[in-house]
């Protein structure tokens, strides 16, 4: 954007040196109605003559005009024009809007930059100020119902959670299906998979913790994401889920500073907790069972229970402040950006709290008219007090949904009781309550990043652009972690500790030749370029137990050290690559690409592959039929059709390994971890994409609307291993982990039409009102699968005993057995049998069916934005339809098995007293005590649909009027995220991709936090 | 242009190193390599034993699960997987299924690796000694594997056992996935002379001397074979496996009940799987998180069942009015130092700390419990049976006079042939013995099996107390499930 701005200058300089000598001058100065600030470079033009000038750094403009006057036009790329008659003026300063239309966007492609008017390829854009002031904990939550195709969802609500993004549907099955993310030309690290080293893993889950966090999003100026293939293609094997571009704020040459200081604070809590039973309801449930089977000695005394509500006590209203400042500016060689901020947030659970501290500083030096260098340096720090995961029983929405209310939490002395609680009759859960597993543990996760990019960039000629930029990412995370003896995980240990420290490195060396020319009506530009990548990982971690004290907190002090190792592990890959554009008469575009791509991650045989890419557009308007057309403004037609890979699996699954480390009685040994197949290589996807973009009635209905099919093949799939193999992969924290062995096999097909839709629906000095609205299909099928067993049908993968991959179906759809409600003679839950008969209380595994899968069909986001004089506020929206989630902790709180405690569902279960009710007996094995499994296995009892409609973000501000603030502006506002929403689910939040955020395999929930509702105020002061 | 021709080589020329695509794992080695050396293969018997060692084989599963199914304890923990167990409810994926089949045949692929490695390599560091060392070692974990497994995986031994499917037999070491297409069963039979020809290989190739904590020695292979052939009613072979155990003299009984579990390695035990603080099942897998959680009871309990027809049998009405009237008092050591909670409690698996408690796979007081009762079935009412079951009751069973001082139980708690009006009720005496001696001791299961007697109202060998193959098994090889499933 800022070389083009450059670059517009220069030209516009050649083209208005001549000023016409004339009779009487007029000047003025031009204003930015954003922050008062002056407009350079602004074309100002005698309407109906070649007279004209441009306005000086400061603004200012001179013009000489005839003596009767005429109108004035004032205009510049990104800002509305104007006319203005001059009258008998001789001063005329105005205040200029900015109008960034999408059409005169430059938009960041990778490895250049293109205008969108002449793009071919499906980029979507996203623009800082979508989701400034909103209270986002990362930038890739501000994606979220933005982009049309793009679809973002957190894990849950847990601070620092994992986001999964889907470009364009789920492609992949074993692969990961995120994204490539890159920042100013660097690729990020993104892993969540421990084996190649994840941050905080070996917390119960290993997709604990985002690994982006410390990006700020106050430093971006846009994020483009590059969603079919023809675009993607020039990042080869690792386009196929698409590629996130991320550019930061830098200066502009000849700019004064300008400094933007933004705080706001404000407050979160949980948009929905579980309705329980309390101590009392929970008591009577249990004696009945109990006095039904003869257990009268396990009685409650009914009337003197106590009653805890376990989720009060671990939740809380979380503070949340955040500071920031940024200052651009530039000299006539030297442009810089400076930003930095500091964030505080509380979660909605106790004991949870993320700081981050960020600082960027981008700068531009132009050393003389061929050579141009930049540095970016971005040091953070971000220190993520955590709880355990969801899925771990001691993590505290989990066990408050789970422990008995019926049990005093503090002393008679008011202290936290931990341990072992008991209940009246002596009955037990784990060790440790939710509340002394708050107070009593600690996990801290610091992780402290630097990113730096340097370039060096040389015009030999002005056509011809060399270009070699360095990129680092530096991450040291570590994670301490202290639990104390009367805790889930410490009891019986004498507390615990234990630390892990994970390093990344990971560089990226992008270098590139640029060649652009105009040929009169022929206008070629292409790009040459090699690009390098190496990442490296290394962990050690120490564990320890039995401490003097719970007061101390290192491993020091801890008695016996069980456990520690140290593991390390690398990737790289190579690329070449090739991009020519060319068009004729500015309407008709071609473009052209290709990249050879090598992986270490791949086997012998295969560790190169090519992507190639082509691609056409139309600009229909700018045709003689059309281009008088006045409703019309702007029609393209683009088609694309492009190849990309997948190459995001383990970093050595290509080879047959023994892993050691699989020690015993002290001494060191190894076993087989896995089978070899050299032939493994990328996944490979075709898309084929149609779009049209379209501006009417002078651009105040905006937009575009298109349509894909993405296949992809040879699919990295971990094909499950006979156990025969005694293949044991390598696994964390004593988990077993099943034999697979990784294999290019099996296709899937995504396919979608989206649209994206602006309308200025009124415009006036006062008032205006404007609507966005994007969305898209996606119609997901696995539509081939390998057959390994002989049988002669393909083979269904079947992920954690209901995950289904199968010909025919959508990828990772619900294999369940279905729930047939309550016989009202005797309470037995039903099931329906393989041949529809109906079954008490047994899973045969042969009756389980497709049930439903948790891909949206339909997805997308709207938002209304008003202003009204000083005030302004805007509305979004954001929505998911035609999909499914299991809520698989219901097998415990909606499962009659008052072992746990149960949702409030549990009172309309069967009695003979209520016989007609969906909610089968509570029972108990009578030798036992413990209470019987009736209902709550796996079923389509707890799948459920989980369309919503969520009012995302409400924003209302108020700006001072600049008769008080002058140059400066000055914002109020507040902010409110997560307001309402609008589902049937019964889950806590159908927001929420569970498990697994690269898997194919989401919407698998376990206790997942809710989404928090936050609320926040706020300043923005501009001058 | 000159300095760009420059500069585009250089970039290009960075870029196509193919060394840079050439990495290497930092701790994992080859496959194809792993198995050439003497060092490799002591490497790769440990990582033989560490599979084993898994809480889902011989860690925890093969000494608890059989307890979970039996009559011996109630299942009240969280894990579903377990409490399917013993509910004989199993579904195809149930969690321990699968584990104690993939571990098992983890086992047996990383041996039959080192069994066929030992015939080709050559190495002069691979002496005859250590040669036969890794061979009986190798064989004897090989023929544990498909002894435990088949006794879950399979309808119990039989006359039918010649068509009743067994294990997939493996001996050839497995490289490729093409090796497992066309998996099959065998015969339960089959399986078992699969087992039986590994440690009768094992009971004569592992050198005499070879006895280290952990590791299988002659003897733990003959206490296998005893097991063996008690399991399929040869009580001849069962009563001569375990004589050469017990005759050996390598094994004594220790003074009391509890030591076996508290000095580990005693001179009772015969085979322990080792866990160390370092190197232990975890909380979620140890003996001590099932059995013993302080104060709080474990997932397994012991049963009302256990309490009344085993611990409260022990002593006879006759013994208990002999001990009254002489003013004395009993106590089993068995039930006062390893269980606690008013009997509610297992205390042979204390370490919860650390979760290091070893599974104690044999000891000498069950070859002399099983040598006893083959020795009835064989020749009826005898001494030798007899004073085997004394020697068992004598160290567990303390008779303290008033004033607390120990008074010898002979003729107060022991038997004589006149206490026996016949074979079967001495043969009743042995199994309440073995059944209080062994109890959470992995042998409750196949006891009832053997004796062909109920359990939890189920009759062994029903389909629902076979377990199934693994779904992912099934899946993947397409292998013959069970009946039933």
């Amino acid at each position: 954007m800022k070389r083009f701005l450059l670059l517009f200058i220069i030209f516009c300089a050649f083209l208005f040196q001549k000023v016409s000598a004339q009779e009487r001058s007029i000047s003025g100065r031009l204003t930015s109605t954003d922050d008062g600030s002056g407009l350079p470079g602004v074309n100002v033009v005698l309407k109906g003559t070649t007279v004209g000038t441009v306005s000086d750094i400061e603004g200012n403009y001179k013009l000489s005009v005839p003596a009767e006057g005429g109108t004035l036009v004032f205009s510049f790329i990104g800002l509305a024009p104007q006319e203005v008659e001059i009258g008998s003026r001789s001063v005329i300063d105005i205040q200029m809007q900015s109008d960034v239309t999408e059409l005169s966007e430059v938009v960041v492609v990778g490895f250049g930059s293109q205008e969108r008017k002449k793009l071919t390829t499906a980029v979507s854009s996203i623009d800082s100020k979508a989701f400034e002031n909103i209270p986002v904990q990362n930038f890739q939550n501000a994606l979220q119902g933005r982009l049309a195709g793009v679809n973002v969802t957190a894990a849950n609500g847990t601070l620092g959670s994992p986001v999964s993004i889907r470009v364009r549907g789920v492609s992949s099955i074993n692969a990961s299906n995120q994204p490539l993310f890159v920042i100013d030309g660097a690729v990020l690290n993104n892993d969540t998979n421990p084996n190649t080293g994840a941050i905080g893993s070996g917390l119960g889950r290993a997709d604990g913790t985002n690994p982006l966090i410390n990006i700020n999003p106050n430093d971006i100026e846009s994020i483009e994401v590059l969603k079919d293939a023809a675009a993607a293609a020039i990042y080869g094997a690792r386009g196929t889920n698409g590629v996130i571009i991320i550019t930061t704020k830098r200066g502009k040459l000849n700019q004064k500073a300008r400094v933007s200081f933004n705080y706001y604070t404000g407050f979160s809590e949980p948009t929905e907790l579980y309705d329980l039973l309390d101590g009392e309801q929970y008591a009577s449930i249990a004696n009945r069972a109990y006095t039904e089977a003869g257990r009268t000695d396990l009685l409650y005394t009914l009337g003197s229970q106590p009653n805890t509500n376990w989720q009060d006590l671990v939740t809380q209203n979380g503070i949340i402040h955040e500071g920031s400042i940024g200052i651009t500016g530039g000299s006539q060689s030297t442009s810089y950006y400076i930003g930095a901020t500091h964030r505080d947030e509380e979660g909605f659970v106790r004991s949870t709290r993320l700081r981050r501290t960020s600082v960027r500083a981008n700068i531009d030096q132009v050393v003389n008219d061929k050579f141009k260098v930049g540095l970016s340096v971005n040091p953070s720090r971000s220190e993520n007090i955590r709880q355990n995961e969801t899925g771990n029983v001691a993590s505290p929405i989990t066990y408050a949904a789970l422990f008995f209310p019926n049990v005093n939490a503090f002393d008679e002395n008011g202290n936290v009781r931990g341990g072992v609680v008991a209940t009246e009759n002596g009955d037990t859960q784990f060790p440790g309550t939710p509340l002394v597993n708050l107070v009593d543990q600690d996990i801290v996760l610091t992780t402290s990043q630097v990113l730096a990019n340097g370039y060096l960039q040389i015009n030999p000629t002005p056509e011809i652009t060399v270009r070699t930029e360095y990129g680092v990412e530096f991450t040291q995370a570590e994670q301490l972690r202290r639990t104390g003896e009367l805790t889930t995980d410490g009891f019986g240990s004498g507390g615990t500790g234990a630390a892990q420290n994970n390093q990344i490195l990971n560089w990226t060396w992008n270098n590139t030749i640029d060649y652009a020319k105009d040929f009169g009506q022929h206008s070629i530009n292409a790009t040459l370029g090699a690009s390098l990548q190496k990442g490296e990982v290394t962990t050690q971690f120490v564990n320890g137990n039995t401490f003097a004290d719970d007061r101390l907190l290192t491993l020091n002090s801890a008695a016996n050290i069980t456990a520690g190792g140290g593991l390390g592990t690398e990737f790289s890959f190579t690329g070449f690559f090739l991009r020519a554009n060319y068009d004729y008469k500015g309407r008709y575009l071609f473009s052209a690409s290709g990249r050879y791509d090598g992986s270490s991650r791949f086997g012998s045989e295969n560790r190169y592959g090519f992507f190639p890419a082509v691609s056409a557009g139309w600009i229909i308007s700018e045709e003689s039929f059309l281009n008088t057309n006045s409703t019309l403004n702007f029609l393209k037609l683009r088609t694309s059709w492009g190849q990309t890979g997948n190459a995001e699996i383990n970093n050595f699954a290509s080879r047959g390994l023994v892993a050691f480390g699989r020690d015993y009685d002290g001494a060191p040994g190894f076993q087989v971890s896995s089978l070899d197949n050299p032939s493994l290589q990328w996944e490979s996807a075709s898309q084929w994409d149609i779009g049209l973009e379209y501006a009417m009635l002078n651009d105040r209905i905006r937009g575009s609307i298109g349509y894909f099919i993405k296949t992809s093949q040879d699919l990295l799939v971990n094909r499950p291993l006979s156990f025969v193999s005694g293949v044991l992969p390598d696994a964390s924290n004593n988990f077993r982990v099943d034999p697979t062995i990784t294999e290019n096999a099996g296709e899937v097909r995504n396919r979608g039409f989206e649209f994206d839709v602006s309308v200025d629906i009124f415009k006036g000095k006062d008032f205006s009102w404007t609507f966005n609205f994007n969305g898209a299909t996606l119609d997901n099928e696995v539509t081939s699968l390998s057959d390994n067993n002989n049988d002669g049908e393909p083979d269904d993968i079947v992920f954690g005993g209901r995950r289904l991959i199968r010909e025919g179906e959508a990828i990772g759809s619900f294999l369940l057995v279905r729930y047939a409600g309550v016989d009202p003679d005797n309470g037995d839950a039903l099931f329906i049998g393989e041949d529809g008969e109906l079954i008490a209380n047994s899973t045969p595994g042969a009756a389980a069916v497709v049930a439903g899968n948790p891909i949206p069909d339909f997805q997308g986001g709207f938002t209304n934005t008003f202003q009204w004089k000083s005030f302004d506020a805007s509305i979004f929206w954001q929505f998911a339809i035609g999909h499914q989630l299991y809520r698989f902790e219901s097998t415990f709180i909606n499962s009659n098995n008052l072992d746990f405690n149960q949702t409030t569902e549990v009172l309309r279960a069967w009695t003979p007293e209520n016989r007609n009710t969906d909610v089968p007996e509570v029972r108990i094995n009578p030798a036992s005590g413990t209470f019987a499994l009736n209902g709550g296995q796996n079923s389509t009892r707890y799948l459920e649909d989980a369309d919503y409609l969520r009012l995302k973000n409400l924003q209302i501000g108020y700006t001072l009027p600049k008769s008080f603030t002058k140059d400066a502006s000055i914002r109020f506002y507040t902010s409110i995220q997560n307001l309402a929403t609008i589902t049937d689910f019964n889950g806590l939040d159908p927001e929420a991709t569970g498990q697994g955020v690269g898997a194919a395999t989401g919407g698998d929930l376990f206790f997942e936090r809710p989404q928090s509702r936050t609320f926040t105020f706020g300043v923005n002061v501009n001058f | 242009m000159k300095k760009i021709i420059l500069i585009t080589s250089i970039v290009f020329i960075f870029g196509s190193c193919d060394d840079f695509l050439e990495l290497e794992p930092q701790q994992s080695l080859p496959s194809s390599t792993a198995f050439s050396t003497a060092a490799d293969l002591q490497t790769a018997i440990i990582g033989a034993y560490d599979a084993a060692q898994a809480s889902d084989f011989a860690g925890t599963n093969i000494t608890m699960a059989p307890e979970v199914i039996a009559d011996n304890g109630d299942w009240r923990g969280s894990f579903t997987s377990y409490r399917d167990i013993q509910a004989a409810n199993i579904v195809p994926d149930n969690v321990d299924v699968e584990g104690v089949w993939q571990n098992g045949y983890a086992v047996i692929n990383i041996t039959n690796q080192i069994l066929v490695s030992l015939d080709v390599i050559e190495d002069p560091e691979l002496t005859n000694d250590l040669e036969a060392q890794l061979r009986g070692e190798a064989l004897f974990l090989r023929g544990m594997a498909y002894f435990e497994m088949v006794r879950f995986y399979a309808r119990p031994f039989s006359a039918n056992s010649g068509s009743d499917l067994g294990l997939v037999l493996s001996t050839e070491p497995i490289n490729s996935p093409d090796q497992l297409i066309d998996l099959t069963r065998s015969s339960v039979q089959a399986t078992y002379d699969r087992a039986i020809a590994d440690l009768t290989d094992a009971s004569t190739t592992l050198p005499l001397d070879f006895i280290v904590d952990g590791r299988a020695n002659r003897f733990a292979a003959l206490a296998y074979l005893a097991e063996i052939a008690f399991q399929q009613r040869l009580y001849g072979e069962a009563a001569n496996f375990a004589d050469q155990v017990i005759s050996s003299d390598v094994f004594s009984l220790v003074a009391e009940p509890n030591i076996p579990f508290i000095n580990e390695f005693s001179d009772e035990s015969i085979f322990e799987i080792s866990h160390t603080i370092q190197d232990n099942p975890g909380v979620n897998g140890s003996l001590a998180t099932f059995h013993h959680v302080n104060g709080r009871g474990g997932d397994l309990v012991i049963s009302n069942d256990l309490i009344e027809n085993g611990f409260d049998q022990i002593v006879t009405d006759d013994q208990q009015a002999a001990i009254d009237a002489a003013n004395l008092t009993v106590e089993d050591l068995r039930v006062t130092q390893l269980t606690s909670n008013e009997v509610f409690n297992i205390e042979k698996y204390e370490d919860f700390t650390n979760n290091a408690d070893n599974a104690i796979i044999w000891r000498l007081a069950e070859l002399m419990l099983m040598r006893a009762e083959s020795l009835v079935r064989l020749n009826g009412v005898n001494m030798e049976s007899i004073s085997l079951l004394n020697e068992i009751r004598l160290r567990s069973l303390r008779i303290t006079d008033a004033s607390d001082n120990s008074v010898s139980g002979d003729g107060l708690i022991t038997f004589s042939t006149t206490d026996f009006g016949s074979s079967e009720e001495l043969i009743e005496a042995i199994i309440l013995e073995r059944r209080v001696e062994m109890a959470f001791e992995g042998q409750r299961y196949h006891d009832l099996v053997r004796l062909e007697r109920s359990i939890r109202g189920t009759n062994p060998g029903a389909d629902n107390l076979v377990w199934p193959i693994p779904l992912d098994e099934v899946n993947s090889s397409g292998i013959e499930q069970n009946p039933g499933y």
